[in-house]
């Protein structure tokens, strides 16, 4: 029986809302599950688990109506989804009454619930985490253990757990082929011989780190044991960080050459955190705010100095305001905190600049 | 401090060239071209070194002074007198531009000082370079009018007093600072960290009012019950159904049993037992042994009465024997005629009874046997009555208990129209919900610029009260100090008239009086030259101390002075300054006034 295993798309989040590109990356996280769908298909899957997060908040029951619709255009492969932390299933929530196509099924609620397909001889343990109760690793070991006239011989667990040494254990003493797991932890891995995580499909944000993309396994029909276990990556994007050092020759069409130079070595479908460090000429421009229009720049982070050469001008003011502020400003400690370095900038810019 | 001898090897254009100022005022006298600035920037260089500072674009001093011919021979000496010792202060700029020995001349022989740096400081008074260029060293005084003359001295003593340094303004930093402020406020988006607080305080409140147990999705609840319920009520009607069919099977077999209903029964068997009891009577009164008995013995007495009354009888017996012998004979035939009439009766009787029960089972007679049928029959069909009771009472009970299960479904439907409009609800809050996130992020990020922007305006509010707290303190120490001697020197200048200068931040510099007060707009353009020359000299006094003042150079100051301001100025300073007054000009008149005043001075030609 040959299925796919993934996590954490997490459609419609809002990291990056107030870009220009928001509306791209909102795109490219809900193609996100066609494109699993589309792996699946080519992969020759049966089914497709989907441990959580599929969402990135409580759903609407417009994007329930979008997703379901893609599911719906591959009949001939279930879906068996759960709901994690980000789009925990509440008292109110639309999913608990929403009707999916038929080769759909949304385990909603909080305790474990059995999900027999017997025409792939397929039994899934799953269960979502919810506002009024949520089973742990345990409380699916214990129903995996239960004896049932049906018994099929794929057993599989969909959970999610963010402990993974308790999930190895649990699952340790059980007879299931394969426990899905979804995790609030980035990052693929297997978690023991037949417990595993796929980490999230898709970064939302700077510091999701690790793999991103799908599990795709073979059961076999007969005996019941995985076959093969492959982490296939398939994000669409990375989170890179980058760190520009510049100084005080540096100008604007210098740092936009050098950030552009830096991106396309990089990727430009990537998602960049920019870091600025260094002294800069206090007289350029660099217009930040544009760059991340035109880039895909999820935040600047701005730890340039505008530079005076404060040590010289003390030591040819040394008996005027000039050279008085300077002492006042540096005062007795060595490092100057950020508040005092900017307002030793400002005061002897202004002191320079109305020079009569 | 003062200067005894010059000697440049090489600096500028001035080669192998010697000078040796003398006490108070030297005029040094030359051309233009002569050298005369060049002096001027060596003893200025000797004293600091040769600035490498670029200004606009032009080369440094150090730079341009070096010597075309001879470029390795770029450097020079001065004697100065310190302490009342005397030391050899020379720079080789081709060595540095700061380039320093400094010898002691003990009895003539050079002694070389360990920290030439740190004497030459002392001897200059600590005055900095700066310093020095403000206020010792200079230009052109002031301008030739009166006017500018007037805007000069006010910006100088202003500057002076609250900052030590006439190019420096406070107000104007300050202002400068305060409208960069006003461009950072502007970038601060206000606006946008109260939508912030607003778009938290909104999802907050979604968030709570989602938790709400009106808002739990409960669908699936209200629409399996009311499957359930309409199930139950299904199988119900089932059940009434059944109920009629088994009432109409049974009247039909009342029917068949000829009966419609139990009151059909009830008169049936009323009637029936009418006739039995009528025909018990009859069967009583036809089998009554009494009567035939009774014949019998008429019978068997009439005869023999007769018998007697025919043989033995006498005449009445007799007659009365066979009177009644044939009365007995008579009743016994009377009575033989009723018991046949009561026969016929009581067959009659049967006969009823038996075509009244034959409309019910059949029966070719009323015996025993038939008469069981009968009331078995009339059991059966009270039984069948019965049966059709119980299903009626049933089904009336089946009503009520599907009516009960209609007006329970009516709720859950009711109840599943409310989900389905609170669903609605739910789905208007999420998709709100949504929208806010979003725009929180989008926020978020706004916000962090604020905050830097607001770092930047914290930054600005340091440097702005450092620059005031600093204006404040220097316009206390130096500003009174330097007020007060101007402003003796003033007094003495006016011949006590005036006996005070009032200048400060603000522009304006005044002189008072017990009187009275006249600003510097008001003063002759002599006046005002010499407040400003007062406040010159009182700065350095500050700055430099009282003790060996250095010497004063002034070149090409008086250029744009006419004789009388000249005259003035020139007085003044001779009166004012106890150190050197190095004068260089291309002009006679400096002498000429000085002669003509009788001042003393040397005079060095270039």
């Amino acid at each position: 029986m040959r299925f796919i295993h993934l996590s954490d798309i997490r459609i419609g989040s809002s990291t990056e809302s107030g870009t220009g590109w928001a509306e791209t990356r909102r795109k490219e996280l809900e193609g996100g599950i066609l494109r699993a769908m589309q792996e699946a298909e080519s992969f020759g899957a049966r089914l497709v688990l989907i441990s959580g997060g599929l969402f990135s908040h409580v759903p609407t029951t417009g994007e329930l109506d979008r997703v379901s619709r893609v599911f719906a255009s591959f009949p001939d492969i279930r879906a068996v989804i759960i709901a994690g932390q980000t789009d925990i299933v509440k008292r109110s929530s639309p999913v608990r009454s929403f009707v999916w196509p038929e080769n759909v099924f949304f385990a909603a609620g909080g305790r474990v619930e059995r999900i027999v397909l017997r025409d792939i001889d397929t039994e899934i343990f799953a269960a979502s985490v919810t506002d009024t109760e949520n089973a742990g690793p345990e409380d699916f070991a214990a129903a995996a253990g239960e004896k049932h006239e049906d018994s099929c011989t794929v057993r599989l667990a969909l959970l999610r757990c963010n402990d993974d040494e308790a999930a190895a254990e649990a699952f340790a003493g059980t007879d299931l082929s394969y426990a899905a797991v979804g995790s609030d932890i980035s990052g693929y891995r297997s978690i023991s011989a037949k417990v595993y995580c796929p980490g999230f499909f898709e970064p939302e944000k700077m510091g999701d780190s690790g793999s991103h993309g799908l599990i795709r396994g073979i059961i076999s029909d007969r005996t019941g044991m995985p076959e093969s276990i492959e982490f296939v990556p398939m994000a669409s994007v990375s989170y890179v960080p980058l760190l520009i050092r510049i100084n005080v020759k540096t100008t604007a069409e210098e740092l936009k050459m050098l950030i552009e130079r830096e991106i396309g070595r990089r990727g430009s479908s990537n998602i960049y955190r920019l870091k600025l460090t260094g002294n800069r000429n206090p007289e350029e421009d660099f217009d930040l705010d544009r760059l991340t229009s035109v880039y895909r720049i999820s935040e600047i982070i701005d730890e340039t100095e505008p530079e005076y050469d404060y040590r010289r001008l003390f030591a040819e003011h040394p008996q005027d305001m000039i050279g008085f502020y300077i002492s006042r400003i540096v005062s007795d400690s060595n490092e100057m905190s950020r508040v005092e370095k900017r307002a030793m900038y400002y005061g002897l810019d202004a002191l320079l600049k109305t020079e009569e | 401090m003062k200067i005894k001898k010059i000697h440049i090897d090489g600096f500028g254009k001035l080669h192998n060239f010697d000078i040796e100022p003398g006490e108070g005022i030297n005029i040094f006298f030359g051309y233009n071209e002569a050298g005369k600035s060049t002096l001027h920037l060596f003893i200025r260089s000797i004293l600091y070194g040769a600035s490498t500072k670029r200004r606009a674009g032009e080369r440094s001093v150090y730079e341009r002074m070096r010597p075309w011919k001879e470029p390795e021979l770029y450097r020079g000496r001065i004697e100065i007198e310190f302490e009342k010792q005397r030391f050899l202060v020379e720079r080789d700029f081709n060595k540095a531009p700061d380039d320093l020995v400094i010898y002691e001349l003990k009895d003539g022989k050079p002694v070389r000082i360990a920290e030439p740096g740190e004497l030459l400081n002392r001897a200059l008074g600590g005055l900095s370079e700066t310093a020095y260029l403000n206020t010792v060293s200079s230009g052109q005084l002031g301008t030739a009018t009166k006017k500018d003359m007037a805007a000069e001295l006010r910006r100088y003593a202003s500057n002076i007093s609250v900052s030590l340094n006439p190019k420096i303004n406070a107000e104007r930093a300050l202002e400068y600072l305060r409208t960069e402020k006003q461009k950072l406020n502007a970038g601060i988006d206000e606006n946008a960290v109260k939508e912030y607080t607003a778009v938290l305080s909104e999802i907050k409140k979604i968030e709570e009012s989602l938790e709400l147990p009106e808002n739990d999705n409960k669908v699936r609840l209200y629409s399996e019950a009311a499957d359930r319920v309409r199930q139950e009520s299904d199988s119900v009607k089932r059940s009434i159904t059944d109920s009629q069919a088994e009432i109409d099977r049974l009247t039909g077999e009342l029917t068949s049993a000829g009966f419609r209903n139990e009151e059909d029964i009830d008169n049936a068997e009323k009637a029936a037992k009418a006739v039995r009891d009528r025909l018990e009577a009859a069967e009583k009164k036809a089998f009554g042994k009494g009567r035939l008995a009774a014949a019998v013995l008429l019978l068997l007495c009439s005869p023999a009465s007769g018998v007697y009354g025919a043989l033995y009888a006498a005449e009445p017996l007799s007659l009365i024997a066979l009177g009644c012998a044939a009365a007995a004979a008579l009743c016994a035939i009377l009575l033989l005629l009723t018991l046949i009439g009561d026969k016929k009766k009581y067959r009659k009787l049967r006969t009823e009874l038996t075509e009244f029960i034959s409309v019910y089972t059949a029966a070719k007679d009323c015996d025993e046997e038939e008469l069981k049928n009968f009331e078995e029959h009339i059991a059966r069909s009270r039984e069948l009555a019965a049966g059709i009771a119980d299903c009626r009472q049933n089904i009336e009970k089946l009503d009520g208990e599907q009516a009960r299960l209609n007006s329970e479904r009516a709720v859950f439907l009711d109840n599943l129209e409310i989900q389905q409009q609170t669903r609605t609800r739910v789905e208007e809050k999420l998709v709100r919900l949504k929208e806010l996130m979003d725009r929180a992020e989008a926020l978020r990020k706004t916000v962090r610029i604020n905050n830097s922007l607001r770092e930047n305006t914290e930054a600005i509010e340091m440097a702005e009260e450092t620059i005031g707290e600093l204006a404040a303190s220097i316009k206390n120490a130096a500003g009174t100090y330097i007020n007060k001697e101007a402003s003796s020197m003033v007094s003495a200048l006016t011949g006590n008239v005036y006996d005070s200068i009032s200048a400060g931040m603000d522009y304006d510099i005044k002189l008072n009086s017990p009187d009275g007060m006249i600003s510097v707009s008001d003063m002759s353009a002599g006046t005002a030259d010499q407040v400003y020359l007062a406040v010159r000299l009182a700065t350095v006094r500050f700055m430099a101390g009282e003790d060996d003042p250095l010497p004063l150079i002034l070149d090409d100051s008086f250029n744009l002075y006419d004789d009388e301001r000249l005259t003035q100025a020139l007085s003044f300073l001779a009166e004012n300054y106890r150190g050197q007054i190095l004068i260089f000009t291309c002009q006679n008149r400096e002498e000429e006034a000085l002669t003509a005043e009788g001042i003393a001075f040397r005079s060095l030609k270039m």
